[in-house]
């Protein structure tokens, strides 16, 4: 059978072969790893990231879920401007403040509206652009909002658990000080005023644990299947330089 | 020798009369491809890498083609391939793999990892569909291989025909009732009449998208019109023909534009390559045209789609792709963002191209496209001298395969074809088609010939 005589050929040129599996062992380390040769080093390429969520409820200080005469329209309103303004760099400065993190290292993005149609919520070249310029950041918040709710939902993204939880958390809480130094600022009554609550404690855990793992196999067994493949027309050429005849070649095989 | 003779070292121990196992193993993939629902089968058990059902079908058709290797050692017959049969796929898996690895930084920060590992699963699985394909087939089978792709396509274009008059999935309702004890299997999409708001109606056959069960019976329908041209006979001639006109009629009721561009590209790349013998079934053609208008207008409703708005927003759909890839084109030309990180359900981040070559272009850059586009003609390549062999066991089959990989080709200008597994494990089934057509074979006993280079020569009749 063909694949008896393939591992037959391939055998014969287990030299050339262990090279190979050499060469795929560099790449697979070099996919996932930056090298350092002054001093030497290797550093992970792979972000193990953890994710967390919660949520943001718009409410009145009576809260308006436990009175069924209450309207939660004009909540649902309010949920979508401050849904807006999470996004905002004042917003971002006032979460990263929270969360204890530089500004600059959180990308936020948002609010995404729940229940269009994809073609609605497709990017177009512009938002793409802006998307492409925050791929890079390591702490991501990531906003929606569902029109016909007073809720904003946090995703939070970051390298560890205890870290993405602790930028969930202060979404909510920026957002709530924001709000409330606002309603201080303008004299609001008590009970007119909106209160920032927040649906449960965030949750989260880490989620891509192994990737790296799993890439580097990956790319170690094509880079060898591929060499494997290359050893055949090498072989090819090599026989033809040499002049040699009256023996298949491994071409054949293949 | 007569032209219609065979060689007897083709025709020995050739499916369907061989006790081989794995030639009979692909002849139940190609009947899974055609007639069950794989994208929507979902194991009971859990499997190492995906419980989906058509990665479960490659792993049984990997291990037996292994075992076989195994315990026969003797081959009777040596094949040789034509030079570069594997080259594009070899291009694209690599291009594919250097894409993901020069990108993983970015596909592990942004949460891809898991969307790329189904990618590069189903990548692998067409890989070693199309490896084993071409080397476990022999010319003698594909005849009869031909044959079996005609009558399953003619199948299913009658299984999608009744699911437009009856609202009925037969392919899902059959799948869910036979497959219960061993595997869940998802409702069918099929909305035979839907509200205006909700868009054009679903018809799926076996599949989960209108558009990709029109790929596969356009991809099968230069078989249909092949075998019909070579038929020994009328009686023959006519249900061949009878068979064709089923499948475009198949083709035509998912109402898609589609619908009638993929055959209509598939027969008209038969007409470029063999223009004599699509010219013999022209009046049969005429003939079944003017009966089907007659008998049924209503399965040429493909047409009357070409107007509705519904379907000129979805050419606006189309054209609105193309000025929202260039910030990822510009950012990563060359090897794009990586193999499979194209995730139609983050639809705030990713776009649903109705093309897979700008797909493509978007993960794994220019060189994946340039590589992508060598995967689809790399099997015309290779098959061209096979095209107008007298051997009725090559040119034949390798005209229809050939016909088929071009009509994949438009295929993937049309919709994201590689997101629904059927047209690309038909696809790659028909390039290894291209290759066993070109290949030549030997008795093992024989010695084999010194090192002039396999040209690929046609059996001499």
């Amino acid at each position: 059978m063909e694949q008896a005589r393939i591992l037959r050929a391939l055998w014969r040129r287990r030299a050339l072969v262990a090279l190979g599996a050499l060469v795929a062992l560099v790449a697979a380390l070099l996919s996932v790893n930056r090298v350092g040769l002054f001093p030497p080093s290797l550093e992970a390429r792979t972000n193990v990231f953890a994710t967390a969520s919660t949520q943001i409820l718009v409410d009145t200080p009576s809260s308006a879920f436990v009175d069924l005469s209450n309207e939660t329209e004009p909540l649902q309103t309010r949920a979508g401007v401050f849904a807006r303004f999470l996004t905002s760099p004042a917003a971002i400065a006032l979460i990263a403040r929270e969360a204890r993190l530089p500004a600059d290292a959180i990308e936020a993005q948002g609010p995404y509206e729940q229940n269009l149609p994809p073609f609605q919520q497709e990017p177009s070249a512009a938002q793409r652009s802006t998307q492409i310029l925050g791929e890079g950041a390591l702490y991501r918040l990531r906003f929606e909002n569902n029109p016909e709710l007073p809720i904003v939902s946090v995703f939070a993204q970051a390298p560890s658990r205890e870290a993405a939880i602790a930028l969930a958390a202060a979404a909510p809480a920026a957002l709530r000080g924001y709000v409330e130094r606002i309603q201080e600022r303008q004299h609001t009554p008590a009970g007119r005023r909106v209160e920032i609550r927040k649906l449960g404690h965030a949750t989260g855990g880490v989620v891509n644990e192994g990737a790296g793992r799993q890439i580097a196999a990956l790319v170690f067994i094509v880079v060898l299947v591929g060499w494997c493949l290359l050893l055949v027309p090498a072989q090819t050429i090599a026989r033809g330089w040499r002049g040699e005849k009256g023996q298949p070649r491994l071409g054949e095989l293949n | 020798m007569r032209a219609d003779s065979v060689d007897p070292v083709e025709s020995a121990d050739a499916w369907p009369r061989t006790r081989r196992p794995l030639p009979w193993l692909l002849a139940a993939f190609l009947a899974a491809i055609f007639l069950l629902p794989i994208k929507a089968i979902h194991l009971k058990i859990q499997m190492p890498v995906s419980s989906d059902f058509d990665r479960f079908l490659v792993a049984l058709i990997v291990v037996a083609w292994v075992v076989c290797g195994l315990v026969n050692r003797g081959a009777t017959v040596v094949r040789r391939r034509p030079r570069g049969w594997a080259a594009g796929m070899a291009a694209f898996v690599l291009v594919a793999v250097a894409s993901i690895a020069l990108n993983v930084d970015r596909i592990t920060n942004l949460g891809e990892w898991e969307v790329v590992q189904k990618r590069v699963a189903l990548l692998i699985a067409l890989v070693a569909v199309f490896v084993i394909v071409t080397l476990t087939l022999r010319v003698a089978e594909l005849r009869p291989f031909a044959v079996l792709i005609a009558v399953l396509a003619t199948i299913t274009a009658l299984g999608t025909i009744y699911e437009k008059k009856s609202g009925h999935n037969l392919f899902y309702d059959t799948a869910a009732i036979v497959l219960s004890p061993a595997a869940g299997v998802d409702p069918a999409p099929t909305e035979v009449d839907p509200e205006i708001s909700q868009g054009r109606p679903l018809i799926v056959g076996p599949t989960r998208h209108p558009l990709s069960v029109t790929s596969i019976l356009g991809m099968a329908l230069p078989f249909a019109v092949v075998l019909a041209a070579v038929a020994p006979d009328l009686r023959r001639r006519l249900l061949w023909a009878l068979a064709a006109a089923i499948i475009v009629a198949g083709a035509l009721i998912t109402q898609r534009k589609s619908g009638v561009v993929i055959p209509a590209f598939a027969l008209l790349a038969m007409f470029v390559l063999q223009p004599r013998l699509l010219l013999r079934l022209a009046p049969y053609g005429l003939a079944g045209l003017v009966l089907a208008v007659a008998a049924a207008p209503g399965a040429f409703s493909s047409f009357q789609e070409l107007g509705r708005a519904d379907s000129q927003a979805s050419v606006e759909g189309r054209t609105a792709d193309y000025p929202a890839i260039v910030p990822d084109l510009l950012t990563n030309p060359l090897l794009g963002r990586g193999y499979g990180t194209l995730d139609a359900t983050r639809v705030d981040t990713d776009r649903i191209f109705d093309n897979e070559y700008l797909g493509q272009a978007l993960q794994v850059g220019g060189l994946g496209l340039i590589a992508f586009l060598a995967l689809i003609l790399a099997p015309l390549f290779v098959v061209r001298s096979a095209l107008r062999s007298d051997s009725p066991l090559r040119g034949p089959p390798a005209l229809a395969a050939a016909a088929s990989c071009l009509a994949f080709g438009v295929a993937s200008a049309l919709y994201d074809i590689l997101s629904f597994p059927q047209a690309p494990y038909l696809f790659l089934f028909t390039a290894a088609i291209c290759t066993c057509a070109a290949s030549e074979e030997v008795p093992a006993a024989e010695p084999a010939r010194p090192l002039r280079g396999v040209r690929p020569e046609p059996v001499r009749v």
